[in-house]
């Protein structure tokens, strides 16, 4: 059964970890395209300060401070949402963060903290999310996942593991709904190495300040890929053409996969001339004041903005499918020419 | 870097969740092939009597009463193996448990009480056998995971999320070890549906008492594949060429088999008995009617695959892999370099 999602312009949506990076894009472009907002963080004050300026732009919005690693915060972002606006249309589970070391190396309780937000985050958000939504007309629940919920990385062995967990747990609720044929639509976003504060919020213990692996994408894509998926039902979507090639060489060949990663993402998750900083703040415990409502970290590589391989899977399937044709005619055309034969004797 | 392995008979092997199903049968077939043994499992008197069983049959064997989900008790199990025997040769972190119903119906403290034992006891175990091994010449660390490591269904979902997990944790551990060029390998299992006690110790929030989907595999096929890995680094092994069905076509066409699972899966996973009110599980217990069994007997219902032709061929794959690939390579060259009867060959095919 097709499900119905409304226009974005008259949605509600509740969206967590709404103080920064994707979060915060994603927040800022569903309220130019004129969405209602439910926002929640753990920072009240950097809340009130992405309150403040969402009204001066004319934009009905409410906050609610919130640990999404705890079920009663969780249920009641849910009731401030019906209180104040009657219903939910789209809810994202964004909320995240991450530890960096080895798994040798990283106390047990901070593989608990992350646990408890990245997965348990993600559970307390969509069952709430159904509970709501289903005797309302439905409307779209959309998890964060990540390239990780795919393919594991080293020394992020905890990260990767809560988000093959979203994975698996969204997998299932999809298929639960779809089988009651409750009017929801259940979306799991796979984005590639985004320029957020992620590595700044990380808890760190490497010998060097976090980076992430390049190519790194716009967090702008990330948030053009939820509210497509808010306005529009879609199974699963990779951001950035790397997710979806390091998903696709971690099912076809693991082995080379695990040596290549071994040759470059222990050193690519490093940067080289940062050392770790001892009085290092993180976000895995409370919220960091000093780094909250950026975007961005502008790490010291650049940013790609935009993402063919995005672009392309965000189209219908017709069009979709002349892609691909137009590719293939191409690819034959060119096969056929005498010229381009004579390329295997070459 | 290929790890050396002991052969069993030389090996000190840590078994959880040893009293049931997969981990009973690996501890008997490890004790018959003349493994010293370190069981662990919440029942201590059932503990006691397979302990007592073995050792009539000569085998060295230690119990630790340990649930995986503390910490402190698997500190326990490296203790006491370390105590005993020196050393530690191969660790299974094989404890698991699930729960049969909708995410809807199911309460988060049951789901976490399941993370708790299969994910949190899995990462317990491993880093417990890490810090015994590393230092000690090595050994091998072998993860059960599930065919549910690589493809949710409905009506399992924590569980489901529990073996992804265990799989992300693992493979992230392999590489770090691997990096460090530690002596260790380290396996991921991934069971198809097997006959053991899994469906009665698993909590059930369904109408009907739950059922696992066929083809069901004997639990001496696992056990069969964990001692190998015990003895030849493998990366990951698929028990049951279902398994191996699931991921490949999770990965393939995951919105198709969504369809599939859905008009498969509800059914599958319940049998035609009705819950009991009374029922009990293991969850947050062990329950002592079921223990030392491993199997629940599913033959009577379905057809119980005794081997996998699959898995025979999969484990010893990595010996001839590189002929294969090779001779492959080859043949595909030498059809390039005759384009033109390639091409007729092509159209007569069509």
């Amino acid at each position: 059964m097709a499900v119905k999602l409304k226009k974005l312009n008259e949605q509600v949506m509740v969206l967590t970890g709404a103080t920064s990076g994707i979060g915060l894009v994603t927040a800022r472009q569903a309220a130019e395209a004129g969405v209602k907002l439910v926002l929640t963080a753990r920072d009240a004050d950097a809340l009130d300060t992405l309150a403040h300026e969402m009204r001066q732009r004319g934009v009905d919005a409410i906050t609610v401070a919130a640990d999404v690693g705890n079920p009663a915060d969780v249920e009641r972002v849910g009731q401030a949402a019906i209180e104040r606006f009657g219903r939910i249309d789209t809810w994202v589970n964004n909320a995240g963060i991450g530890v960096y070391g080895s798994l040798e190396q990283t106390a047990i309780e901070d593989m608990q903290r992350v646990m408890q937000t990245n997965f348990w985050g993600v559970v307390h958000g969509s069952l709430t999310a159904v509970k709501l939504m289903k005797p309302r007309g439905g409307g779209a629940i959309i998890n964060v996942g990540s390239e990780a919920s795919d393919r594991s990385v080293p020394l992020m062995g905890t990260y990767a593991a809560s988000k093959h967990a979203v994975r698996a747990f969204t997998e299932s609720l999809r298929m639960e709904l779809e089988k009651d044929d409750a009017p929801i639509s259940l979306t799991l976003v796979k984005p590639a190495a985004i320029d957020t504060p992620f590595t700044a919020h990380a808890k760190n213990y490497m010998e060097h300040e976090p980076d992430l692996p390049p190519p790194i994408y716009a967090p702008e894509l990330v948030a053009k890929t939820i509210l497509h998926a808010a306005a529009t039902p879609e199974r699963d979507l990779f951001v950035g053409g790397r997710a979806k090639l390091m998903s696709v060489l971690g099912n076809v060949l693991p082995r080379p996969l695990d040596g290549l990663m071994r040759a470059m993402v222990f050193r690519q998750e490093q940067q080289p001339d940062q050392p770790n900083n001892p009085d290092r703040r993180d976000a895995l415990y409370a919220p960091d004041p000093a780094r909250e409502l950026r975007q961005r970290n502008n790490l010291p590589h650049k940013t790609t903005e935009h993402s063919v391989y995005q672009a392309y899977q965000l189209r219908s399937t017709p069009v979709k499918a002349v892609i691909v044709g137009g590719a293939l005619l191409a690819a034959w055309g060119i096969m056929r020419r005498p010229a381009a034969r004579n390329v295997w004797h070459a | 870097m290929s790890v050396q392995l002991r052969k069993i008979d030389e090996q000190v092997m840590v078994i959880t969740g040893a009293t049931s199903g997969i981990g009973l049968t690996t501890a008997r077939m490890a004790a018959e092939q003349g493994a010293k043994l370190v069981l662990a499992a919440r029942n201590a008197e059932a503990l006691d009597q397979l302990a007592s069983e073995l050792r009539r049959k000569g085998t060295q064997v230690a119990t630790v009463t340990a649930d995986v989900g503390k910490q402190e008790d698997v500190a326990r199990i490296g203790s006491t193996a370390m105590e005993r025997f020196g050393r530690i040769d191969t660790w299974v972190n094989n404890a698991g448990i699930s729960i049969f119903g909708r995410n809807e119906d199911v309460p988060l403290e049951d789901m976490q009480r399941l993370f708790q034992t299969n994910y949190w006891g899995v990462v317990h175990g491993s880093l417990e056998a890490v810090k015994h091994m590393k230092t000690r010449g090595g050994g091998a660390i072998i993860n059960l995971g599930s065919e549910l490591s690589e493809r949710a269904v409905p009506l399992q979902g924590l569980y489901s999320a529990s073996k992804h997990a265990v799989k992300a944790f693992t493979d992230a551990l392999r590489m770090e070890l691997e990096k460090e060029g530690a002596p260790m390998a380290v396996t991921l299992i991934k069971p198809a549906a097997i006959d053991t006690m899994f469906a009665v110790h698993a909590k059930n929030y369904m109408e009907k008492e739950p059922a696992l989907p066929p083809p069901i595999y004997a639990p001496e096929v696992v056990a069969k594949s964990i001692l190998y890995a015990a003895q030849n680094q493998k990366r990951d092994v698929f028990v049951g060429g279902a398994s191996k069905a699931i991921s490949a076509n999770a990965f393939a066409m995951p919105r198709v088999l969504d369809k599939v699972v859905n008009a498969a899966m509800f059914k599958q996973q319940q049998s035609d008995q009705p819950s009991s009110p009374n029922r009990r599980d293991a969850l947050y217990e062990p329950d002592p009617r079921n223990e030392l069994r491993q199997r629940q007997g599913m033959d009577d219902k379905h057809h119980v695959a005794e081997s996998s032709a699959y898995t025979a061929v999969s484990l010893r794959a990595n010996k001839f892999m590189p002929a294969l690939i090779g001779a492959g390579a080859l043949f595909a060259a030498w059809k390039l370099t005759r384009r033109s009867s390639l091409r007729s060959g092509l159209r007569s095919a069509f």
